[in-house]
């Protein structure tokens, strides 16, 4: 089930809203559980037992490291664990991947396995397993209860697109949490404006990419129009859905970790991963990159661990070569940073950063968006001018004229530019009452607007799925 | 305070709106079908075991949420404002209106369509015309003369009639309407082209394929009382001037008897009002598969085969003065091997008179 459909906005969460602030405090999980379970069972039939596989997996691999601690048992758990949860994360997910590789590097036949990727699959597996070596680090305490874990593991505002919320994040909250008017209050606007980002933005930017790809030779300026389009449509697609998730797990009393603070207004590819995604960034962080060692290594280590980092970070994206491309573009992108033009991006001016910046950000979404190799050189060659299209056409200056206004209105709402105004504002006693009338009625005002266009409209992909 | 304030009030205003859609939502009786978009809508699924184990449950109650959602024309309308007026785009699902008219962007040329188009027509002439004498005659979308004249993307028309050009000749004779036809000949809130303006296009076709000496210049423009709203004013939500459907009226025409063999029906050219969701279906009954007009004042025996789509249906009251009998199929619901059945080809004109729409999306050929 989506966020952004109409099932979930005026059947589900009403339901589960009801339910879940009349039934007594102790029962809450309860609720939580089953309506998880069934917002999942609702688009994936077939794979609640590889959710619930992956719970029980974790549930006992953590007791048994907690109970064999100091033995080399503790190790053996986490091992078998691990060793699970990315085997079943190999099969459900790469498994066509390696096969067509050994097929074209080795030109066999092997066939196919047709394993249709499980949604949520990437999210949940990397929550269980944080939970996994956080107990077997002695970070967090074992939790014996099997109905939170499943609860934490499961819970609908993150299980299927993130953010990636550690058991840490949680633990106190699954199950000792506050339900405060405040907290609603909050988490519906911020809901809403994710939703928002989500409906109003992303999927009418998304309509632009649709009328790229069907342009049989797109001029310049259409790729270039494209590659704008389809950065912001990501961006507003999966930061709208941390919003919502973050809006969601706050009306029931949990603070789940922010996402997105901004990533456009990056100085540097560095700043830019402290921006983007940074429950993932902060994941791979915590428990690969700083195993291997981090920065704190020889030179050639570092290098090392930078494209064992990022190449895994493409690939937690994807089960294709582009997003290993993508990954290593990054790689190499940080690398560079760390141990090249660095210093010398420290102290040039503003301007000359985000210059920098931008034009890479596009190229390395344009690297994302592509199907396969030859697509990418393609869409690439286009932007460089270099398949002779020609720098306009007919439809790229009217698909310019019907998008502009948005594709500026997103530009704005992608930069800082609301909270820079809202603290201008501050200094003004008329604000906070201004504020307090208008935020809630721009809300309502907001998912108006979301109803009407998601009545309107049968397009409505959540992107951020496929991973 | 404020703050506390703030969050009440969100609080409230996000409670209320979901819960009463939600509650409206369960309380307001289905629809069946809908007028303004010509289609059943989506029923509350049948709920099984199987049918939630494999999904069909599910889906089917997405699309029951949004076909049966409260508001929804209401809603539909705030988007299209929101779209125009604040995004300021240029359509709303490719619908844009200009110059008066609103019309459908159909700006890609699709040459396997023209290809396949091709194919499908001369098939039909192997089949069956080989002693004919054939003609073709594109009609252009009202795009031709609305799109580019009003910034919106078109369809590459020159390429389109290269294409059919090269690849009919020496097989059909080609007639060129385009000459004939302006924006003012078309309906403003539908695809279709209005029949009181097809003099003009009828007489360059009679005169091509020598029936023009038939034709008399005496017909007369009735007027249907029922306002028309086309098949575009479906799909925008924003409140339009109805159309009026006009027709040109003479002996001939009012004495034709027309046989629909695909309902087993038989009237005059004219259909009553026409149908209530899609009053142009008063031009030859609609969309009909196979259908004869024969025509008792004829002066000499002289039998017209028109191989058409829908624009054939307003066009062909203009013709029935000229011919015995005109034989109108649309291989758009009747596959070429039946036809056999059904028509005598012999010693008659063939005409093919298609839409640059349908040539271009030919995959409903059969």
């Amino acid at each position: 089930m989506l966020f952004s459909s109409l099932e979930f906005l005026y059947a589900f969460l009403p339901l589960l809203l009801l339910v879940y602030f009349i039934v007594p405090k102790r029962w809450k999980n309860g609720v939580l559980l089953i309506a998880s379970l069934f917002f999942y069972f609702y688009g994936e039939q077939k794979r609640v037992g590889l959710l619930l596989l992956s719970v029980a997996v974790s549930y006992l691999g953590a007791w048994v490291i907690d109970h064999k601690r100091g033995t080399p048992w503790a190790k053996v758990a986490l091992v078998a664990s691990l060793g699970i949860q990315l085997g079943l994360l190999g099969v459900f997910k790469y498994a066509d991947f390696v096969i067509s590789t050994i097929n074209g590097i080795l030109h066999t036949q092997i066939p196919m396995t047709g394993i249709l990727l499980p949604i949520g699959i990437s999210f949940y597996t990397f929550q269980a397993l944080s939970y996994v070596v956080d107990v077997y680090r002695d970070t967090v305490p074992l939790q014996k209860n099997p109905l939170h874990l499943a609860t934490y593991v499961a819970l609908f505002p993150q299980l299927i697109a993130g953010p990636i919320v550690r058991y840490s994040d949680v633990e106190r909250e699954l199950e000792q949490r506050e339900h405060r008017i405040s907290y609603f209050g909050y988490g519906a606007e911020r809901f809403v404006v994710g939703l928002s980002k989500k409906v109003l933005l992303a999927n009418v930017l998304y309509e632009l990419c649709v009328d790229f790809r069907a342009a049989e030779n797109p001029s310049v300026l259409l790729c270039w129009l494209y590659a704008v389009a389809y950065t912001l449509h990501l961006y507003f697609d999966f930061s709208g859905y941390s919003d919502m998730a973050i809006g969601l797990g706050k009306m029931l009393g949990f603070h789940f970790p922010e996402n997105f603070r901004y990533p456009f207004a990056a100085a540097s590819i560095s700043d830019f991963w402290r921006r983007w995604h940074m429950t993932l960034g902060s994941w791979f962080r915590d428990y690969v990159y700083f195993p291997l060692g981090g920065s704190r290594v020889s030179r050639g280590k570092l290098i090392r661990n930078l494209f064992v980092v990022w190449g895994l970070t493409g690939l937690w994206h994807g089960a294709a070569w582009t997003f290993v491309v993508w990954g290593l573009f990054f790689g190499l992108l940080l690398g560079g940073e760390k141990l090249l033009w660095g210093k010398a991006l420290d102290r040039a001016p503003r301007w000359l950063k985000h210059l920098y910046v931008v034009p890479l950000l596009l190229v390395s979404f344009v690297i994302f968006d592509a199907a396969n190799l030859t697509e990418l050189s393609g869409t690439l060659a286009g932007m460089a001018g270099l398949t002779g299209a020609g720098f306009a056409d007919g439809t790229s200056l009217y698909l310019l004229r019907s998008y502009g206004p948005v594709l500026a209105a997103s530009l704005v709402f992608a930069l800082p530019v609301v909270p820079a105004v809202a603290g201008r504002l501050e200094k003004y006693n008329w604000w906070p009452v201004a504020r307090g009338i208008l935020m809630p009625l721009t809300m309502a005002g907001l998912l108006v607007a979301c109803t009407a266009f998601l009545v309107d409209g049968s397009f409505n992909p959540f992107l951020y799925f496929r991973f | 305070m404020n703050e506390k304030m703030q969050a009440r009030l969100s609080t409230a205003l996000f409670l209320l709106l979901i819960g009463a859609l939600a509650i409206v939502a369960l309380l307001t009786p289905d629809e069946e079908y809908s007028l303004s978009e010509r289609r059943k809508l989506a029923q509350f699924p049948t709920i099984s075991w199987e049918s939630i184990g494999d999904g069909e449950a599910m889906s089917g109650f997405s699309s029951y949420m949004a076909d049966q959602f409260p508001l929804r024309e209401e809603l539909r309308a705030v988007k299209e404002k929101l779209v125009f007026g604040l995004y300021q785009q240029k359509d709303n699902n490719g619908i844009y209106q200009a110059q008066g008219h609103i019309s459908e962007l159909d700006e890609k040329l699709d040459r396997t369509s023209v290809e396949n188009f091709l194919q499908r027509i001369l098939r039909v002439r192997e089949m069956y015309l080989q002693d004919n004498d054939v003609w073709f005659a594109l009609v252009p979308d009202k795009n031709y003369f609305l799109a580019e004249q009003s910034g919106y993307p078109a369809l590459d028309y020159a390429a389109m009639q290269q294409m059919l050009a090269s690849g009919l000749a020496g097989k059909m004779e080609t007639i060129d309407l385009f000459e004939t036809l302006s924006l003012e000949d078309y309906y403003t809130t539908d695809p279709h082209w209005r029949a009181e303006c097809l003099k003009e296009t009828a007489d360059a076709l009679a005169e091509a394929m020598g029936a023009k000496n038939r034709l008399s210049d005496t017909a007369e423009i009735l007027t249907m009382p029922q306002p028309f709203y086309g098949v575009y004013a479906s799909r925008t939500a924003l409140p339009l001037a109805a159309d009026t459907i006009r027709y040109p009226m003479n002996d001939a025409i009012a004495a034709a008897q027309v046989t629909d063999l695909d309902r087993n029906a038989s009237g005059g050219v004219y259909w009553g009002e026409g149908d209530e969701r899609d009053r142009y279906t008063f031009f030859l009954n609609g969309s009909s598969s196979l259908l004869t007009i024969e025509n008792p004042q004829a002066k000499e025996k002289k039998e017209l085969v028109l191989f058409r789509d829908s624009f054939g249906s307003a066009l062909a009251p203009w013709l029935v003065e000229a011919y015995s009998k005109i034989t109108v199929v649309d291989i758009r619901y009747i596959a070429p091997e039946m036809l056999e059945r059904f028509v005598e080809f012999e010693d008659a004109d063939v005409l093919f008179l298609y839409s640059s729409s349908v040539v271009n999306n030919s995959v409903t050929l059969k």
